[in-house]
């Protein structure tokens, strides 16, 4: 599920590589402590997450290191 | 499209494969026009000289069955070595290399009020874009995007001579084939730098 971020996500993103031509692949921990491993963020605005994490508190961000993709 | 593949013999009787480039240029060698980069035909071109061609005393275009089958080694052997542009070594644009950035939102938020690219963004040659994607679909494919939106907004950039970037091959993911060059611009563009938007049809 499409889910829109806050400025605060918002304008860190903008201060982070892209993984591809307008896509990052990022880390995501929620408010509840469950972690999400290579999360796909479009157009540094908008997440990709499992619909039973979508109205949950981010609490922390990364980008995400490995290599391989999808 | 655009070449074919030769055998010539030169007054000396000795033979060599080439390839020849809009029936003007001839290449010996067995580089892949697959492989040829824009930017090597452009120098090519540039420095080429008709000596050779006075002593060449025939040519034959090879049959395009031995031309494919050696083309499709030859783009194999090279998928291999190729990289993504995040391991790529760094280089600098040159004087009048123009990239293009293609996305599905229209305020593309890598692109700054004023017509910058922010560190850490991807693009691609205008060379590439505009020979291969001429819908927001093809760009998905090309780019292998895993938003399956149509990257129907292409950006032009032209970023001045000297800026560091990365090149390499997108490489297949999220079931798309890639293929298509990618750049990196790790310390992003100077102001002014995105020139133009044009929106392509989506399929």
């Amino acid at each position: 599920m499409r889910t829109k971020l806050s400025k605060h996500w918002m304008d860190y993103l903008l201060t982070q590589p892209e993984s591809g031509m307008g896509y990052q692949r990022v880390d995501v921990e929620m408010s509840d402590g469950t972690i999400l491993s290579d999360c796909l963020v479009y157009n540094a605005s908008e997440i990709e997450l499992p619909r039973n994490e979508a109205l949950k508190t981010i609490v922390k961000v990364s980008i995400h290191r490995s290599r391989s993709k999808g | 499209m655009g070449y074919q593949s030769v055998t010539v013999e030169y007054g000396s009787g000795k033979k060599a494969l080439g390839t020849v480039y809009n029936c003007e240029f001839l290449v010996t060698g067995t580089v892949s026009p697959s492989v040829v980069r824009e930017s090597s035909l452009q120098r090519l071109f540039g420095s080429a000289t008709t000596n050779d061609a006075f002593a060449i005393r025939s040519i034959q275009v090879a049959p395009r069955s031995r031309t494919l089958t050696a083309s499709r080694t030859l783009s194999e052997s090279a998928s291999k070595r190729s990289q993504p542009a995040s391991e790529a070594p760094l280089g600098s644009t040159g004087k009048g290399s123009s990239f293009a950035r293609f996305t599905a939102y229209e305020n593309d938020r890598r692109i700054t009020a004023d017509g910058a690219l922010v560190p850490g963004t991807y693009a691609t040659t205008w060379f590439d874009a505009l020979l291969y994607v001429r819908t927001g679909e093809e760009a998905v494919e090309r780019y292998a995007l895993p938003d399956p939106t149509p990257a129907k907004y292409r950006f032009k950039i032209d970023p001045p001579a000297c800026t560091p970037y990365r090149e390499g091959v997108v490489q297949p993911s999220y079931e798309h084939e890639g293929g298509g060059a990618e750049v990196l611009f790790e310390q992003g563009t100077a102001p002014r730098t995105v020139t133009d938007r044009k929106e392509l049809p989506e399929r």
